[in-house]
């Protein structure tokens, strides 16, 4: 009993622990090699440090830009980073071992769903099944769940989402692709549905954007962090400028202020990376292991896969998809304040795959028309969703950031406004 | 009338195989001409072939070929274009069919280049 006890609370609460077991769960039942079990085992291990590094790396420099934030425009700025929230929900909230459990469990509710129903696609995309563990899990434990609950319930929400959005997109990316071979696996299906809703209304699909020759896309998108840096470099230095030498002196030391500002925007991209470089080597090792059981036990699996899988079918429409989103994003970041709700900054990563995906819905739906002003719709709608959530953020202790896939953030509403009340009535 | 009716589907599933024979000649046929041309093409023109290999050996329904060609192709010219939507698609079909064998292996390495072919499908955006 006693090594039962210590078991549980000493090692299964031990969220880096939980990973590598369940890594190495995946690596026995493919019958690796005692060699590559090991190793894979203890990569995973070895990752979820990396991500702890990354997340610590995050959570300083956003603490220093959400004072400067409040000081220079008297209200909350929040950066959209679900890197950020799984960093600070896994490490310094200490969830990393419940969300461990919760992606295994919405793996397997998947694959049971795949297996026994109609509905035959398989989540692919790890770092997607992450974000969404991530979610259920931090507002299955506000909404008051515990414990095996608390997996279950999150597994079996997060497994439904991963059969029903690939879906629900279904019909638009037969169109898209012109056969039924893929479906998507990423978890802003939500959105690409409501830019396709707002296509139909007031677009042409005969008038394709892939007729039409665009000018080059701007080059700072062919390295990811570089897309981050040049947004979170002009908006740390903007809001140190407004927040003014007298406040953010003191914090920078004898370092200029402004030079200072300039490094902690620095450090933000360096957490992202460093925090990426940990999901990577976590995921490396267990969505190999699990998707070649999952496509061994439903053989007639269509395979849901990351956003990028659409890109080849319409490039012209992610560029359009990319800057209309990004559009829409900024004008709901001056607008939502209005209304009450926290100044909600452009995630650039966010606008570029989420909105160069929905921006090809958009245009298969509603061609270039549909394309542009759904475009905007969907930025205005992706940052809205966010603002809903930042309070109960704050509750949690989660520091100036919100999610970002809308999929995700419908989780957790669900959650909020109706898993929490029932419990409250139970 | 009931013979009949077995005899007039008879006579129509031999005439599909007929067309589906000539089909196929037709196509080898093609293949061999194409495959003429391979040797002297360049560029453009050489892609192009590739291409056209690839999507004869898929209507052909020889897999393992399209794939062996459409790959070329991607390697010599990594854009957007049939190849790189044509290679997910083959990917899948021999994903499944290793899925249905059993064929860890084989199961691995068209997960892994489906992969690879989603990594190189984001490289290309980026520069486009």
């Amino acid at each position: 009993m006693g090594v039962i006890n210590f078991i549980i609370n000493n090692i299964l609460t031990q969220a880096g622990i939980t990973l590598a077991l369940i890594a190495l769960l995946g690596l026995v039942l493919q019958r690796k090699s005692i060699g590559q079990t090991i190793a894979g085992t203890f990569k995973t291990l070895l990752g979820f440090q990396v991500l702890s590094a990354g997340s610590a790396i995050i959570v300083a420099s956003l603490i220093y830009f959400g004072k400067i934030f409040t000081q220079g425009f008297h209200m909350q700025g929040i950066i959209p980073s679900i890197e950020a929230i799984n960093g600070q929900a896994m490490n310094e909230l200490g969830l990393g071992s419940p969300i461990a459990f919760t992606f295994l469990a919405i793996f397997v509710v998947n694959i049971i769903i795949a297996r026994f129903t109609k509905w035959k696609y398989v989540f692919l995309t790890g770092q997607a099944i992450l974000w969404m563990a991530t979610m259920c899990t931090a507002f299955g434990y506000f909404a008051g769940l515990r414990g095996f609950m608390l997996v279950a319930v999150g597994g079996v929400i997060g497994g439904i989402f991963a059969v029903a959005m690939p879906a629900m997109a279904q019909p638009i990316v037969r169109k898209i692709t012109g056969n039924n071979d893929i479906a998507l696996g990423h978890f802003c299906t939500i959105g690409y549905l409501f830019e396709a809703g707002v296509a139909k209304l007031v677009g042409n699909p005969e008038q394709s954007v892939e007729k039409i020759k665009l000018p080059k896309a701007f080059e700072f998108l062919q390295d990811t962090y570089l897309s981050v840096m040049v947004i979170m470099v002009p908006l740390y230095l903007i809001t140190a400028f407004f927040a003014g030498e007298e406040f953010c002196q003191p914090i920078a030391g004898n370092t200029n202020y402004l030079v200072h500002s300039f490094l902690q925007a620095i450090q933000f991209v360096v957490g992202v990376y460093v925090l990426l470089a940990g999901v990577r080597l976590i995921l490396g090792e267990i969505v190999p292991a699990f998707r070649g059981i999952a496509m061994k036990i439903v053989p007639d699996a269509i395979p849901a896969l990351d956003c990028p899988v659409l890109f080849p079918f319409s490039p012209n429409a992610v560029i359009v998809g990319f800057v209309t989103t990004t559009i829409g994003t900024v004008i709901a970041m001056f607008v939502l304040p209005s209304f009450g709700l926290a100044m909600i900054l452009p995630g650039m990563l966010t606008n570029f795959f989420a909105g160069g995906t929905a921006g090809i819905f958009g245009n298969a739906v509603g061609g270039k028309r549909g394309a542009i002003i759904g475009g905007i719709a969907h930025g205005f709608f992706i940052t809205l969703l966010p603002a809903l959530l930042v309070t109960i953020f704050n509750t949690l202790g989660f520091v100036n950031a919100t999610a970002t896939d809308v999929d995700t953030i419908s989780a957790a509403l669900l959650y909020a406004w109706i898993i929490m009340p029932l419990m409250t009535l139970l | 009338m009931f013979f009949w009716n077995n005899n007039k589907k008879k006579q129509e599933a031999s005439a599909i195989e007929t067309v589906e024979a000539v089909d196929i000649e037709q196509l080898k046929e093609k293949i061999e001409s194409l495959k003429i041309d391979l040797t002297t093409a360049l560029g453009k023109d050489r892609i192009i072939c590739l291409n056209a290999l690839g999507t004869t050996y898929m209507e052909m329904k020889v897999t393992e070929e399209a794939i062996r060609y459409y790959e070329m192709s991607l390697e010599e010219d990594t854009a957007f274009g049939k190849a790189c939507t044509d290679l997910m698609s083959l990917y899948n079909i021999k994903r499944r069919e290793a899925a249905v064998a059993k064929d860890d292996e084989q199961l691995q390495l068209y997960l892994n280049k489906i992969d690879n072919l989603m990594q190189t499908t984001k490289t290309i955006m980026r520069k486009v």
